[in-house]
């Protein structure tokens, strides 16, 4: 039984393995904010969701989008991570990463451009966890809300909700600047 | 699409744009790779029981405390007024020990 069902998720695999490859590039890119925007913690995360595919914790039915669902696997897995990390109490090592991810290396003359992705990446990483999520899946990803609340497992007034507290709350900051 | 629309888009578009994702098959091979390695499921299974037997003797190492207290607060509040009675002894009837205790006879009949 065991052996017919590890052989029918290794064909499942075989299909998704090139859409999935397809979707890496924003897979990372929705990785990296399931992490506030720290790179290591979001290849772990990668390759643990890609585990998840791979060992048939992770199944995808059809239900969805496979960019949904696979979005929805990453985001599961960044929280699980998370909780990890917090159970492990690894407060020191979280602080170091975070540390590291937001100033990266950059060269002389993108110092102008890095301050200002430094700034905008400490602004999303300062909103709250799903208003940070859904403004990504919406902006970045180019979801609908409804897409977006099927990936962060809550319901569609629950994404409005906070996709319009972080639009005000980032629009305070960047729009209203810019009008200024 | 508003202004506002246009530039939360422009943010997240520069937020992400030295995003550089590590190669796919260095991200998949490494999943493949774990993937064939035993999983630590006993690890799992050893946690949860171990939480909550951590939890039960907490709870009842409270409660056992909690009436130890209550007990020695009980014994100390009895003590306190038994000692701060000085007119306790006129109380006292002649013979009330007899009264507190149970009489018993000997084998010849005779009372103790």
């Amino acid at each position: 039984m065991k052996r017919v069902l590890a052989r029918q998720i290794s064909q499942e695999v075989t299909t998704l393995e090139g859409e999935i490859e397809r979707l890496h590039p924003a897979s990372y890119g929705w990785a990296l904010a399931c992490c506030r925007f720290r790179r290591q913690e979001a290849e772990d995360v990668l390759q643990s969701a890609y585990l998840k595919v791979l060992d048939g914790r992770a199944r995808y039915d059809g239900r969805s989008s496979l960019r949904t669902w696979l979005f929805g696997v990453i985001r599961k897995t960044a929280l699980d991570a998370r909780r990890r990390r917090w159970l492990e109490g690894m407060g020191l090592l979280r602080w170091n990463h975070a540390n590291g991810a937001v100033t990266p290396v950059v060269s002389l003359d993108e110092v102008g451009n890095h301050q200002r992705r430094s700034r905008i990446l400490r602004a999303l990483s300062e909103l709250p966890r799903r208003q940070r999520e859904v403004l990504d899946l919406v902006f970045y990803h180019g979801m609908t809300i409804a897409e977006a609340a099927e990936v962060m497992g809550v319901s569609l007034g629950a994404a409005r909700v906070h996709y319009d507290r972080g639009k005000r709350r980032l629009g305070r900051e960047f729009v209203a600047e810019d009008r200024g | 699409m508003s202004h506002a629309d246009r530039k939360l888009g422009d943010l997240h578009r520069e937020a992400h744009s030295a995003d550089q994702p590590p190669p796919f098959a260095r991200s998949w091979g490494a999943a493949v790779a774990r993937s064939s390695r035993p999983r630590r499921g006993i690890r799992q299974w050893v946690w949860a029981p171990a939480a909550l037997l951590v939890a039960v003797l907490s709870i009842a190492g409270g409660l056992r405390i909690r009436s130890a207290q209550r007990q020695r607060d009980l014994a100390q509040e009895i003590s306190f007024w038994a000692a701060r009675d000085p007119l306790g002894f006129l109380l006292e009837m002649p013979g009330s020990e007899l009264l507190q205790t149970v009489p018993t006879f000997d084998s010849k009949g005779e009372w103790q």
